[in-house]
């Protein structure tokens, strides 16, 4: 495992491009600092351990929020590429799984980790399933594995859950259920960055923009 | 539920009222100090006017940026500014949510133009998994032993948060009776009223008052149900008598009320015949470490 922070996801999908994107670079990215000043209004996220960085462009997109009429996409295409991110993501939590020794992760698990959480920002994009049901259950993913420091129930979750995505065909609101239910079972915080102040890697505060 | 193995009477039983339940989902600091101090009690209760407040307080603050995030076109720091510039009273609530989500959300989609809408569609879409699980966590096992209903059984309370096609439905609608509301509210002030008014009045701000404190509050709630016998309270007057109404739910089944607040619980557990427990926890601001 060596050696495997620096890795970017590698995988390809034929249905519609490369997965290797710029995203997948985001690879070691998770310690950078974020702003999210708007002009107007004035405030950024920093990382406590370091300062203040430039302000991020923010190009608006102003896209509807209204679901997609018609429920379910049908694309084989999507399907395929949905199918596809699945499998890599099981291998890169499968080859951690394998790592666990004395119940405890390997020192290098944040790579893999890192690698993980960059599939599964572009499963979310997969517009495969229900109308928001595949954005649903990754965000509810996500909110328990970014910034968190991971032990072995992440992978165990995390293999739990994509296992069960993956035999799915048909991805609608009783897949958001069955994460909840994992996320229980693996007595993780399903208010995890919501209600419940999250156990974080890197602690992020908003301080005011001065324009400075 | 199995029947306690000792009799009633030598059973720790707990009144969990709102601050509590709120903490126990707020921090994982405070949740460890609560759940210590739980371990030495049989049976922990909550109420119906505990969940009511629940929904008005952490629920309803969930709703709310649930329904700003969503809107066409949201930008996930445009509803950060907008709540941290606003002077709402829940105002610090919605911070507290927001914060925790920042801890998340600065770690996704970094590379993306569009990041804002994406964080703020991340945002409503996780807290449309959350809202239904906070109210379940309320009467669940892992929470309560009991939700006791069958006092005033709030009708508001047993409202579990229902999402429509876009939107929840209104979290806390008026409360008209024959209409939408079943509750018994009227009738247990009306059967306990006049023992709480000799209670209150002495701890009350004089009526009229600009700023009456806790105890004006609901002994106007009391006495404006005395007076009139088609008294039609809403959820809003309840919470007003919030405190009070809790302590009616819980007496003779709870022995001691655990509460953040010593000023009025203090008074309401004495009068409930339990013991008051003040929940206390270490500072958690960093300029006083």
């Amino acid at each position: 495992m060596a050696g495997k922070s620096k890795r970017v996801a590698t995988t390809s999908d034929t249905a519609s491009g490369p997965i290797t994107g710029e995203d997948s670079q985001r690879v070691g990215h998770f310690r950078g600092l974020p702003t999210v000043s708007t002009p107007g209004l004035t405030t950024k996220v920093t990382d406590t351990a370091t300062s203040l960085l430039p302000s991020q462009s923010e190009e608006s997109g102003g896209r509807a929020r209204k679901p997609a009429k018609g429920g379910a996409v049908e694309d084989p295409a999507l399907y395929k590429r949905f199918r596809r991110l699945c499998d890599s993501i099981l291998s890169e939590v499968r080859e951690l799984e394998a790592s666990i020794s004395e119940g405890r992760l390997p020192d290098d698990w944040l790579g893999s980790a890192a690698e993980i959480e960059a599939l599964l920002e572009q499963l979310y994009d997969v517009p495969w399933g229900q109308r928001d049901a595949l954005k649903g259950v990754v965000t509810a993913i996500l909110f328990q594995v970014v910034n968190a420091d991971w032990h072995p129930n992440h992978v165990m979750f995390l293999k739990d859950m994509i296992s069960r995505l993956r035999s799915r065909y048909s991805i609608d609101q009783t897949a958001v259920k069955e994460c909840a239910e994992s996320v229980r079972l693996y007595e993780l915080d399903q208010f995890r960055g919501t209600a419940t102040k999250p156990m974080v890697r890197t602690h992020y505060k908003i301080v005011e923009d001065t324009g400075e | 539920m199995n029947p306690p193995s000792v009799p009633p009477t030598l059973c720790r039983r707990a009144l969990l009222e709102t601050t509590i339940q709120v903490d126990r989902k707020k921090t994982g600091h405070r949740q460890a100090v609560i759940e210590r101090l739980l371990e030495g009690f049989e049976w922990k209760f909550s109420t119906s006017i505990t969940l009511l407040e629940f929904k008005a307080t952490i629920i309803e603050a969930c709703i709310f940026l649930h329904g700003v995030f969503r809107r066409s076109g949201s930008r996930f720091s445009d509803v950060l500014d907008a709540v941290t510039e606003s002077q709402h009273r829940q105002q610090a609530l919605r911070l507290h949510i927001i914060h925790n989500m920042v801890q998340i959300t600065e770690g996704l989609f970094r590379n993306r133009n569009d990041r804002q809408e994406r964080l703020a569609e991340i945002a409503y879409l996780q807290l449309e998994n959350v809202i239904p699980q906070l109210y379940d966590w309320f009467s669940s096992p892992a929470s309560v032993d009991q939700v006791l209903n069958d006092r005033i059984a709030c009708t508001r309370a047993m409202e579990k948060p229902v999402k429509k096609v876009a939107k929840f439905e209104t979290n806390l609608p008026r409360c008209i009776r024959d209409r939408n509301k079943r509750c018994q509210v009227e009738k247990v002030i009306r059967q306990h009223g006049p023992r709480l008014v000799k209670v209150l009045e002495p701890l009350a701000t004089p009526s009229g008052e600009p700023n009456p404190n806790q105890f004006r509050r609901t002994l106007d709630v009391i006495q404006s149900v005395l007076a009139n016998p088609k008294a039609d309270l809403s959820h809003e007057d309840c919470r007003n008598a919030g405190d009070f109404l809790i302590g009616i739910e819980a007496e003779g089944h709870a022995t001691e009320a655990l509460s953040t607040n010593a000023r009025e619980w203090e008074v309401v557990a004495k009068e409930m015949g339990m013991q008051f427990v003040h929940v206390k926890y270490p500072d958690e601001r960093p300029w006083s470490r």
